[in-house]
């Protein structure tokens, strides 16, 4: 299928990828979600918004980590930056699509569609990431977008000496979107947990501080999820992320 | 050029028209990555400023120990053309190597 008409726009900036922006338009930076709807006429903008050619930076300063929204999934995955510093985002990008829809697609693409099985979003979430809007806003948790904003860059805090993190994720298919997946990072006086499409497991979380074994910190882990197979899936990653991130 | 100037332009042309982006940059080590042709390459800020600044980097020295092992290597000194002859090339192509390191260390 091909899609609706519209209007296209091409944003050589973030100042005018806003101005360009009104309540009928859709911004378009790899395309790998938003191209593929609206072929099928799910979605029908009038105006396209192309924030592809804002060049993107993987940046570290002082310690903290920048990623511009444009930053492309491969980028990610090929950083020695994120390697050494955050090396649970290159985990998590590589259950992101394939290579080819990585090469394309970005991860600021990736959190403002806001797929709940998107494993980028649970690394982030497990990371404390903090995320930039064009309005100067900045915000924790779940991104909501008001009229006319842009997410511009992703900021991620600097890990701990000696912190430990693992991204486990089950999916049917190589490529498909994962069923179940956990993040964890263990630094020496914090623990995150994330499940995928659920957020933080806060219990969980406090258990492991305490020293509760990995099964155990991982059945409450799994309270966040509802259905017999997936609470056993969520509690299984959780376990195997644990023990993967050096917790017993 | 500067450190500045050289990440102010995220994208540029070289000589050849190849398009050269710049991935990621470092500002604690002030290293950056462009990405040219399908291939990353790094570039470091160079941090010396005068001939008086210079310190040889690990690797710097790592590569001057190499040469100075070819001018003792013994074929050299079996050599048809007698030993003498042998250390006074195997000395002019150290030097050689030395000078260019030197160059590449200033660039």
């Amino acid at each position: 299928m091909k899609p609706a008409p519209f209007e296209y726009v091409v944003a050589g900036s973030w100042d005018e990828a806003v101005a360009a922006l009104d309540g009928d338009s859709r911004v378009l930076a790899g395309g790998q979600s938003l191209v593929p709807l609206m072929n099928q006429r799910l979605v029908r903008p009038r105006r396209l918004v192309d924030i592809s050619g804002i060049p993107g930076l993987i940046e570290r300063r002082r310690g903290a980590l920048r990623i511009g929204a444009t930053v492309r999934q491969a980028a990610l995955e090929r950083s020695t930056l994120i390697a050494g510093g955050w090396p649970l985002l290159r985990q998590a990008v590589r259950h992101v699509g394939h290579p080819a829809t990585r090469a394309r697609g970005t991860i600021g693409g990736s959190v403002v569609h806001a797929d709940p099985r998107a494993e980028l979003i649970c690394a982030l979430i497990a990371l404390d990431a903090r995320f930039t809007l064009s309005s100067g806003r900045a915000v924790h948790g779940p991104l909501q977008l008001g009229p006319g904003e842009l997410l511009t860059a992703i900021e991620v805090p600097r890990l701990q000496p000696f912190a430990k993190s693992a991204f486990v994720a089950y999916a049917r298919t190589s490529g498909s979107f994962a069923d179940a997946a956990v993040a964890v990072v263990l630094e020496p006086d914090r623990a995150a947990d994330a499940v995928l499409g659920a957020g933080r497991a806060g219990e969980a979380e406090a258990a492991v501080r305490a020293g509760a074994s990995a099964t155990d910190a991982a059945a409450l882990a799994a309270d966040l999820v509802d259905g017999d197979h997936h609470r056993a899936l969520v509690a299984e990653l959780t376990r195997r992320a644990l023990v993967e991130a050096g917790h017993a | 050029m500067t450190w500045e100037e050289l990440i102010a332009e995220p994208r540029r042309r070289d000589e050849h028209g190849v398009l050269v982006v710049l991935e990621e940059v470092d500002h604690d080590t002030r290293t950056a990555v462009f990405r040219r042709a399908g291939e990353s390459f790094t570039v470091r800020a160079d941090k010396v400023t005068s001939p008086s600044d210079f310190k040889p980097a690990p690797e710097f020295a790592l590569e001057v120990k190499v040469l100075t092992g070819e001018i003792v290597d013994e074929d050299a000194e079996r050599s048809p053309a007698g030993s003498g002859r042998a250390r006074v090339v195997a000395a002019g192509v150290a030097a050689a190597g030395l000078a260019l390191l030197a160059a590449r260390r200033r660039r």
